[in-house]
């Protein structure tokens, strides 16, 4: 059967959309995912308080002409300004040094949308919808708003965003309280958990929260050159944008519901749970509020 | 100077108390870029009650524009620990916890605690504790930013006769309210 040009896919025979060879569950472990990946090829947008470009902790992999800045105007509109600038606190620093730190040869642009300028929740959308028009693969928003007023918008982007193919990773407050994009199932929100181990992360079976990774006591790079001690769900996002950028740089294309499901699959106590069941009746009585909540640990054994 | 409020001032010294901080200030902002100090509690806090700022500057400007509650720890030398309202303080804090108050209009302030007092870094569980009791300055802070700026008579004149012009009927309902309350404070 002759395909149609610009037929829709369901009116397109079955056979036309057939897969010649594709990965199965069983595939999947860290290995398969992320081995002997260094985030090569792969974009990762920070929408942030900016980037300190020159840190010695990124090692000149930030793209400093590319990046852009929204601030808002005297008369309340936002306005894009594309090239270079600052950052006003150290946080996007943080976040970007944490992805550079897990996918060393990934390309990083900093989106500001936090600063003396700006910081509004306009910015906020204006930087999201500025990244996914320029289909970032991942792009990381440690931020969030509580405004009710910006749900909707916010939702349509992160939904544009997903279905260009953009991997939009956010962070997760530790305890149920609004924020937004953080609740959308576009985006993959991750809160704490309480590892040392950049590459241990869990996955969370009760949502909007889907992933823990690390994110306390962290050294992280910060503005002037230097680094800080800190602590935040903010951190925990940009070890799992990290860990994606690995897996998108070993096999492109991946759309950011099958990195969900590599995600998931390698995630700590999916992993244990298929490895040793037994171990998961051992829970133990976290005193974190987010962990308790989180049931991170009663992830029970299933075939994957 | 603003005048002591009872539930604030529980919350900054639940908040000092319940993370073993030094210092702790509740932060209220306002529609026009700054925020001001609410209530404060530890040595150094008490004496910057009612003092206005910028509200985009240091961790309480971050925490305000981005949601995110932070912890950062460093050396009382650290400069970066030493910005927006910690900028006035005369012992410079090694550790910073900041917290925002968030209602679904947005932030309406910040829980900001310096120092831990044996040294050692604000933990997860502090950043639980104090968005538990940011929660609660949020919907307290919103109900006062009600009260506090009650329209003077001469707004309040203007309101009515416009409202009697546009909706008599609606006028005739609530002047009779509006009396009473006048009468009666």
């Amino acid at each position: 059967m002759a395909e149609i040009p610009g037929a829709p896919a369901w009116a397109r025979s079955s056979a036309l959309l057939r897969i010649k060879d594709s990965t199965t569950l069983e595939d999947l472990s860290p290995e398969w995912a992320w081995g002997g990946s260094s985030g090569a090829g792969v974009r990762v947008a920070i929408l942030d308080s900016g980037v300190e470009c020159d840190h010695p902790a990124l090692h000149g992999t930030v793209d400093h002409d590319g990046g852009v800045e929204i601030v808002v105007e005297k008369d309340g509109s936002v306005r894009e300004i594309e090239g270079a600038h600052e950052d006003d606190f150290g946080h996007g620093t943080a976040c970007a040094g944490i992805v550079h730190a897990i996918a060393p040869q990934a390309t990083i642009t900093s989106v500001k949308v936090i600063g003396q300028r700006s910081g509004t929740a306009a910015c906020f959308l204006r930087g999201l919808a500025w990244a996914a028009q320029r289909d970032f693969d991942v792009i990381n928003v440690s931020l969030g708003t509580s405004r009710r007023d910006w749900a909707l918008p916010f939702y349509e982007i992160c939904d544009a965003a997903y279905f260009r193919g953009c991997f939009v990773t956010t962070a997760a407050n530790n305890v149920q309280r609004t924020s937004f994009p953080s609740l959308y199932a576009s985006v993959t929100s991750v809160a704490c958990n309480l590892s040392s181990d950049p590459f241990r992360f869990h996955f969370n079976p009760d949502p909007p929260t889907e992933f823990l990774a690390r994110g306390i006591d962290l050294e992280v790079p910060w503005r002037d050159a230097s680094m800080i001690r800190s602590t935040g769900n903010s951190f925990a996002a940009p070890h799992i944008a990290g860990i994606a950028a690995l897996i998108l740089s070993k096999h492109s294309g991946l759309r950011p519901f099958q990195l969900k499901t590599v995600l998931w699959a390698t995630a700590a106590n999916v992993l244990e749970a298929h490895d040793a069941p037994a171990r998961m009746s051992r829970a133990i009585p976290l005193r974190s509020l987010s962990l308790r909540g989180s049931a991170a640990f009663n992830v029970h054994a299933s075939s994957r | 100077m603003t005048t002591p409020d009872p539930l604030f001032d529980a919350l900054t010294r639940a908040a000092l108390e319940s993370t073993a901080g030094r210092d702790a200030w509740l932060l209220a902002a306002d529609e026009h870029g700054y925020v001001h100090v609410a209530a404060a509690s530890g040595d150094e806090a008490e004496r910057m009650r009612g003092t206005r700022l910028s509200s985009s500057a240091g961790v309480e400007g971050f925490v305000l524009a981005s949601g995110q509650p932070i912890a950062l720890s460093g050396s009382t030398q650290d400069l970066r620990l030493r910005e927006g309202l910690l900028a006035t303080l005369e012992q410079a804090p090694d550790s910073v916890l900041c917290v925002a108050c968030e209602q679904d209009e947005g932030p309406v302030g910040v829980l900001l605690v310096a120092g831990k007092q044996d040294g050692s870094s604000f933990t997860l569980e502090d950043i639980e504790i104090i968005t538990v009791l940011a929660n609660v300055a949020a919907v307290a802070l919103s109900q006062r930013a009600g009260q506090a700026h009650p329209p003077g008579a001469d707004e309040l004149a203007a309101e009515l006769t416009a409202l009697a012009a546009a909706d008599p009927s609606r006028y005739t309902r609530l002047a009779p309210f509006i009396m009473a309350l006048v009468r009666h404070g």
